[in-house]
């Protein structure tokens, strides 16, 4: 910093003194109250979002597991042949299909959702739709 | 609070721990309710902006970083959601009345309404005179003591967070507590 704006801050800081007589204003009780339970209400609300997000990215995993072990073969114009299948690989197969899809799918998400969270408008709406349309999905696949 | 249990705080605010949120709210709102007091000029808007901080603080803690100023962020959020509702405001206002370019100064003087009268019995004529005073200064410079006053930051650090120079925040600050302390000693 320069000497001159060194200078200009030592002077105001001095000259912050003359605020020391602006009296003290304290929210009220029913105001603090209001705004405890604000908070803890958003705490719960953003849990719940957390909990049902994990839920459908596990399932949505799983139905795309699903999908990549069924189709695979015939996507590759193999003919489904009688072949003694390894229980080791498939469960790898799959596990390996379901972790990525969850994490990629919580990371969607989770982006989606933390990008907006500066913006006036809520983000929740957005959220609640993106989660809504993962549920219509899940529930697709299940009937697959 | 020390830095340690306030980093403590802090990781369990961000796992949303309804203990450590409450307790960050108990800590700082004063300091957030006067900053938004001061410079809205309204008690009932700033507490509906000291609700909207904390808010904006819960749905985003998940992505603080604490590398030991949390008064910083916490802070910027609360004179962010202040200037948005003076723009807001003074939008409204020119809606309303088809005022011209410039009607800052009448925002400004509606803002410097403080009509609490509790608040007003309890401060001293002196204090009172002064409130009066800081409501009717610009508010850029009005914002660059108040967040001193409150928030504790130095003026380098509010320089960052208003992203405007050093040099910038001191004039400000500096033209503004002259014109505070003209004016106290002009009345007396």
């Amino acid at each position: 910093m320069s000497d001159e704006l060194e200078k200009l801050e030592r002077t105001v800081e001095r000259e912050m003194s003359v605020l020391r007589a602006l009296p003290d204003v304290a929210p009220g009780a029913v105001c603090m109250g209001r705004v405890q339970a604000a908070v803890l209400a958003e705490a719960a609300r953003l849990a719940r979002r957390r909990r049902w997000l994990r839920t459908i990215a596990t399932g949505v995993g799983l139905a795309a597991a699903l999908l990549v072990t069924v189709l695979a073969p015939r996507l590759s114009g193999r003919r489904p042949t009688a072949t003694v299948i390894d229980p080791d690989a498939a469960l790898y197969q799959w596990s390996s299909a379901w972790d990525e899809a969850s994490m990629q799918l919580a990371a969607v998400a989770e982006q989606r959702w933390s990008s907006h969270s500066y913006e006036l408008s809520d983000p929740a709406t957005e959220l609640d739709e993106h989660v809504d349309s993962l549920a219509r999905s899940f529930e697709y696949m299940g009937d697959l | 609070m020390d830095e340690v249990d306030l980093g403590d705080v802090l990781r369990r605010a961000q796992r949303h721990d309804a203990a450590a949120l409450s307790r960050l709210v108990t800590l700082y709102a004063p300091r957030v309710y006067g900053l938004l007091y001061r410079l809205t000029g309204q008690p009932e808007t700033a507490e509906d902006l000291l609700q909207e901080t904390f808010l904006r603080v819960i749905r985003s803690i998940g992505r603080y970083e604490h590398t030991g100023r949390f008064e910083a962020w916490l802070f910027r959020i609360a004179a962010n959601l202040a200037r948005d509702h003076a723009r807001h405001r003074k939008r409204t206002d020119e809606l309303s009345q088809g005022a011209s370019a410039g009607e800052e100064s009448r925002t400004e003087e509606r803002a410097g309404e403080v009509p609490d009268p509790a608040q007003q019995l309890a401060d001293t004529e002196v204090g009172q005179r002064l409130a009066e005073a800081v409501q009717r200064l610009p508010r850029a410079d009005r914002e660059v003591i108040l967040l001193r006053h409150y928030s504790g930051l130095s003026f380098r650090e509010i320089a960052r967070l208003l992203d405007i120079p050093l040099g910038t925040a001191l004039a400000r600050a500096h033209r503004a507590l002259r014109k505070l302390r003209d004016e106290l000693s002009a009345e007396e």
